[in-house]
């Protein structure tokens, strides 16, 4: 954003002279004010460009009307229709929410606070910042200076760190059992805080015997929306075919969760995982864009061969330990789509859990 | 490199410690050096302090890749670490605030890391204690949670 005017600075600095100093302390100021905002933030506003005139820690100011992708993954943000957006010089800039006769769209945005105060959000802000400031100044530099919890550190704390914290819980977790366990207390704490954790727990879910049906039944019988909109990746873990209990199950979760990014089948049977049902699973979750399987000897050439047409956007495949896909298919499939990430890699069984995990771990690292 | 805070105190470091953060490094990296300070409206004076406190003790870390410190798990923190993060939950929550700001990947990781160990093993209403947190769910809704979530919870 405003890179254009950092690139005329840039040149203007690069002739020297006072000018050339001028455009340099426009630079310096320009990026503390402007692009170094954080760094969700920025990837928020960057589409925006120019309309951005303001960025703080929990917001920004932006002019005009815009589309705004809206909910968890953007941070939550409110929208504040109405309004004036007083510019003065690009570090100072204000908004007034007070002016309602300005024809002009201004859209102030923030992340929702917890607190139930009623003053407007761009006061409450204000007034948070006073306090603080008095704060700083009776405990100047000292580090242990007991400070009562300020407000703004209560209210202000956006979701996408709520979700940074609440990640630590899972992966140390993830160590311990592979569930969700530490998760848990923190869905009981309040709204704000369940959704955080809603969202971490069903953004990826691993699926065992013991445990599918359960879900099944859940994403069935409830309008879940929301947590079924956060479900990214699945995994599927030893469904065997207990007492062909499990037939079924995969064509019923893949009509619900049909915006899944990700999945994988480790060890799971025939009536579980087989070439009819991976079949409805690939015409049904069209914006899949990796696909795992680790030995299931049903599942035929013809459907492997078939994964990049019927979901386009693919980008990985890893099948490990089928009987049926050799190498030969593996070449095939590789020769005839080059972009696509597909390896067959052979391992003794004792690091097979490890390695398959592991793949997982990367590929979800990577989104 | 001088840095400001909020208050508009001046902050003298090196470059290299500077550079600790992807903020500032990008932005030298574009601007060059200069011995104009860099206003930092969002850090007030003692929380910079501290955010430059940490960056001059890591100054010679090697820069982590994201892989590497996903596989950390959050009871790794050393001791200097611990030591620097015994301060009241306003200044931790402003040095995280602050670290996601100046993009101090590892402080704001080590950070996270406090607040989550001060959430683990916890109940529901320690937890709210700890931080201060009013309930706003009814029963109906707690029950609703519960529902929801049971799949997963039970083994």
């Amino acid at each position: 954003m405003f890179g254009e005017w950092g690139n005329i600075l840039y040149k203007i600095k690069k002739e020297g002279g006072i000018e050339g100093k001028v455009s340099k302390a426009l630079l310096v100021s320009l990026w503390g004010a402007l692009s170094s905002a954080r760094k969700r933030i920025s990837e928020i506003v960057k589409p925006l460009g120019d309309q951005v005139k303001r960025i703080h820690t929990d917001g920004f100011i932006i002019a005009g009307k815009v589309e705004l992708k809206m909910g968890i993954e953007m941070g939550e943000l409110k929208f504040e229709k109405n309004g004036v957006c007083v510019v003065k010089n690009c570090i100072s800039i204000t908004w007034k929410p007070s002016y309602p006769k300005i024809p002009n769209l201004i859209i102030f945005k923030e992340n929702v606070l917890r607190s139930t105060n009623s003053l407007p959000d761009f006061e409450k802000i204000q007034q948070d910042k006073k306090q603080n400031t008095i704060l700083d100044t009776e405990y100047p530099a000292s580090q242990t200076a007991k400070r009562k919890l300020s407000k703004k550190s209560n209210i202000n704390i956006p979701n996408e760190i709520i979700i940074e914290i609440f990640q630590h819980l899972r992966t140390q977790n993830k160590r311990l059992c592979g569930n969700n366990e530490l998760l848990f207390p923190v869905l009981y704490v309040n709204k704000r805080w369940n959704e955080c954790t809603t969202y971490l727990i069903w953004r990826r879910i691993k699926l065992y015997r013991y445990n599918i049906r359960n879900f099944v039944e859940i994403i069935k019988k409830k309008p879940l929306q929301n947590a079924i909109k956060y479900i990214k990746q699945i995994e599927f873990e030893r469904i065997d075919n207990y007492f062909n209990m499990n037939e079924f199950l995969l064509e019923e979760i893949a009509s619900i969760c049909q915006y899944i990014i990700t999945i994988s089948f480790k060890d799971c049977g025939w009536g579980f995982l087989n070439n009819s049902s991976l079949k409805i699973t690939l015409d049904t979750c069209k914006n899949l864009n990796h696909i795992f399987i680790y030995r299931s000897n049903r599942i035929a050439p013809k459907i492997i061969l078939s994964i990049p047409e019927k979901c386009t956007s693919i980008k990985t495949i890893k099948i490990q330990n089928c009987e049926r896909i050799t190498d030969k298919i593996v070449n095939q499939l590789l020769s005839k789509y080059p972009k696509i990430e597909i390896n067959k890699i052979e391992v003794d069984s004792r690091n097979d859990n490890d390695i398959a995990s592991q793949i997982i771990e990367d590929i979800f690292d990577e989104d | 490199v001088k840095l400001t805070s909020s208050e508009g105190t001046e902050f003298i470091i090196d470059r290299k410690v500077a550079e600790k953060s992807v903020l500032l490094k990008n932005m030298l990296e574009d601007v060059g050096e200069s011995d104009m300070a860099i206003p930092l409206p969002n850090v007030t004076g003692p929380i910079l302090n501290k955010v430059i406190d940490y960056c001059t003790h890591h100054r010679d870390d090697p820069f982590v890749s994201q892989e590497d410190d996903s596989k950390k798990v959050s009871d790794d923190i050393d001791d200097w670490d611990a030591e620097f993060c015994k301060v009241d939950q306003g200044t931790l929550f402003e040095l995280i605030l602050s670290a996601n700001y100046l993009d101090i990947k590892p402080l704001l990781d080590l950070t996270c890391k406090t607040v989550a160990n001060m959430i683990k093993g916890k109940t529901p209403d320690e937890i709210r204690k700890t931080f201060n947190i009013t309930n706003d769910f009814t029963p109906e809704e707690e029950e609703h949670v519960r529902k929801e979530n049971e799949w997963c919870e039970e083994r």
